[in-house]
């Protein structure tokens, strides 16, 4: 906040010229504060967008990974396990896991740099304002926010995700992309289970494959959502992360 | 003469964009300058003294009070408020401006306040477990003497210096509820009941603190005092996200058979309005040091301020106009 930093100033002015000095850091005063309230409210409201998203569209993904699962033969099913991962089902979470991000981040980042924008034309509008008394906290705080982007890039709070680096740093969020650790896991059971029986294929490989499923769905749920509530961080709390960061960044800015 | 004026006297241009209400401000759109700054009635505070959890519910709740309030009245506020564009009434919380509830009415709002702790003890929460009834006890009679005491103070030949005292007695006491919501919140479950009363008593010593230095005529520490409490509601109710509190309130819920998702969208009706409250609190705390500003330019006092607005009999809410 700026009013009692700049009181000594705001009092000195008004005995230049009176009227003029007393509205513009009013002016200043009120522009930092409703700046603040708008980063507020866009925190607030795209941390909770990132959580109720992530839990809607998380079933387009089990969807799409069940198809797949579906049609698989009884030999791929028992003995192409790891490609079928691989080559499948990895490349599924992956595509449905950047798309998401890219969707989610994207929209906060176009929301904030019109909160930027407002910002930057009432700079330009009280052009007339004296620049050690007002304009330079402004360009300062729209400086800061854009150095904040940079920064939260730079924050390593992928612990548990892949980084996939994606290009310059033209974007606040949109540098990386994520990428979930589902690992092919009980799915090879099926070979073992063929070892031994050699019949009721049918069977053995729907059970294989229910089990395989759930495990699947439970473990990507677990990483997306963070359900379980345990290990590393899930995918929406990476992603709430990066906007309470950008949001304390500027804050902090407007504050001094 | 203090230059007040009428709400409706700003609707138009508040209705055609040319105004925009932020905090307790009416502030021009284009040069961004304050127009008028919107203060409490004593008319107001009536109204509100008997409605304990309304600062937290949206503006539409208020048609659903009891028969123990003026109806019509009450409405009419309503409707000067949703002029005004508040969509919740959080700003109530602290006061309008600045509170104008006098220290009895305070004392008996802190009473009503208090009482809802021993009624939450039925939940089965593992912190009200480890909190100390004494403790409230002790700092309830504290505070309520403190009240009583700035009350008595108008009868004093020399009222400043006391007023003085009690704003610095009641600062410690505003210091033991904000560590008591900084608690609550550092938890892994949130109980809204309990934060919403917390935060009821943290204000309540707040506003009777900045009340008492206007009325001792020290509008600048009055100032000083709003500015610092007002960083104080940001430090503690900035990290407050609508989800996330969602999410822990589900947590203090022990058995149901509702399934997750059904659970957090109904919690995350109650936080979003409980957010937009605070929100609308700490804009309202951060315009306060601005309108002790104008006091402070104007050389009205702090005594004359609350005497005009304690005999208004009809508007529930003023604006300081600026521009007479």
């Amino acid at each position: 906040m700026f009013w009692f930093k700049k009181k000594t100033g705001v009092t000195s002015d008004k005995q230049v010229v009176k009227n003029k000095a007393i509205t513009v850091a009013q002016s200043n005063n009120l522009n930092s504060l409703s700046l603040r309230r708008n980063v507020l409210d866009w925190k607030d409201k795209h941390i909770t967008n990132i959580e109720l998203h992530l839990r809607r569209e998380i079933t387009s993904l089990m969807q799409a990974i069940d198809y797949e699962l579906d049609k698989l033969s009884v030999i791929d099913s028992t003995f192409k396990t790891r490609k079928i991962h691989a080559n499948i089902i990895q490349p599924l979470i992956n595509e449905w896991t950047q798309r998401e991000s890219s969707h989610l981040l994207d929209d906060a980042q176009k929301e904030l740099f019109s909160l930027h924008g407002i910002v930057i034309d009432q700079i330009e509008y009280t052009s007339e304002i004296d620049e050690h008394n007002s304009k330079a906290h402004f360009v300062d705080a729209a400086t800061a926010a854009s150095l904040g982007v940079a920064g939260v890039v730079a924050i390593p709070a992928f612990s548990s995700a892949s980084l996939v680096s994606t290009g310059g740093l033209f974007g606040l969020f949109a540098t990386t992309t994520l990428s979930l650790p589902i690992t092919a896991t009980s799915i090879l059971v099926i070979g073992a289970l063929f070892a031994v029986s050699g019949f009721k294929m049918t069977s053995i490989k729907e059970k294989a494959i229910k089990r395989y499923r759930e495990q699947l769905h439970s473990s990507i749920k677990d990483s997306v959502l963070g359900v379980s509530g345990k290990g590393n961080l899930s995918l929406s709390e990476q992603l709430q992360i990066r906007i309470l960061t950008a949001s304390n960044y500027i804050i902090n800015e407007v504050d001094e | 003469m203090i230059p007040f004026s009428i709400p409706a006297n700003f609707a138009s241009g508040i209705a055609d964009g040319s105004l925009i209400r932020f905090g307790a401000i009416i502030k021009d759109a284009g040069s961004g300058s304050i127009v008028a700054h919107l203060q409490e009635t004593g008319v107001s505070q009536q109204l509100l003294s008997n409605t304990v959890s309304l600062p937290f519910s949206p503006i539409s709740a208020a048609s659903s009070l009891g028969a123990n309030v003026q109806l019509a009245a009450l409405t009419n506020m309503m409707a000067v408020m949703q002029m005004l564009q508040f969509a919740t009434l959080g700003a109530t919380l602290i006061g309008v401006g600045v509170s104008v509830a006098g220290f009895k009415a305070m004392s008996t709002r802190f009473d009503q306040v208090q009482s809802q702790i021993s009624s939450l003890s039925d939940n089965v929460n593992q912190h009200f477990q480890e909190l100390k009834a004494r403790d409230y006890r002790s700092h309830q009679s504290r505070v309520k003497s403190l009240l009583e005491q700035a009350d008595l103070a108008y009868s004093y030949s020399n009222s400043t210096s006391e007023w003085i005292r009690i704003s610095h007695a009641l600062a410690d006491e505003a210091g033991f509820y904000q560590g008591e919501i900084q608690y609550l919140l550092s938890l892994d479950v949130f109980d809204e009941q309990l934060f919403q009363t917390f935060t009821q008593l943290y204000t309540i010593c707040n506003s009777a603190r900045i009340k008492c230095l206007m009325l001792a005529d020290e509008l600048l520490a009055a100032r000083d005092i709003s500015k610092a409490t007002s960083n104080q509601y940001n430090f503690l109710f900035d990290p407050l996200t609508p989800i996330t509190l969602a999410k822990q309130s589900i947590n203090l819920i022990h058995k149901t058979d509702q399934p997750y998702e059904h659970l957090l969208r109904q919690e995350l009706m109650n936080t979003k309005q409980l957010v937009s409250s605070m929100r609308e609190v700490q804009d309202t705390a951060a315009t306060r040091p601005l309108l002790l500003d104008t006091l402070i330019e104007r050389n009205i006092s702090g005594q004359a301020f609350f005497e005009r607005l304690e005999s208004e009999k009809i508007e529930p809410i003023l604006c300081l106009d600026t521009t007479l």
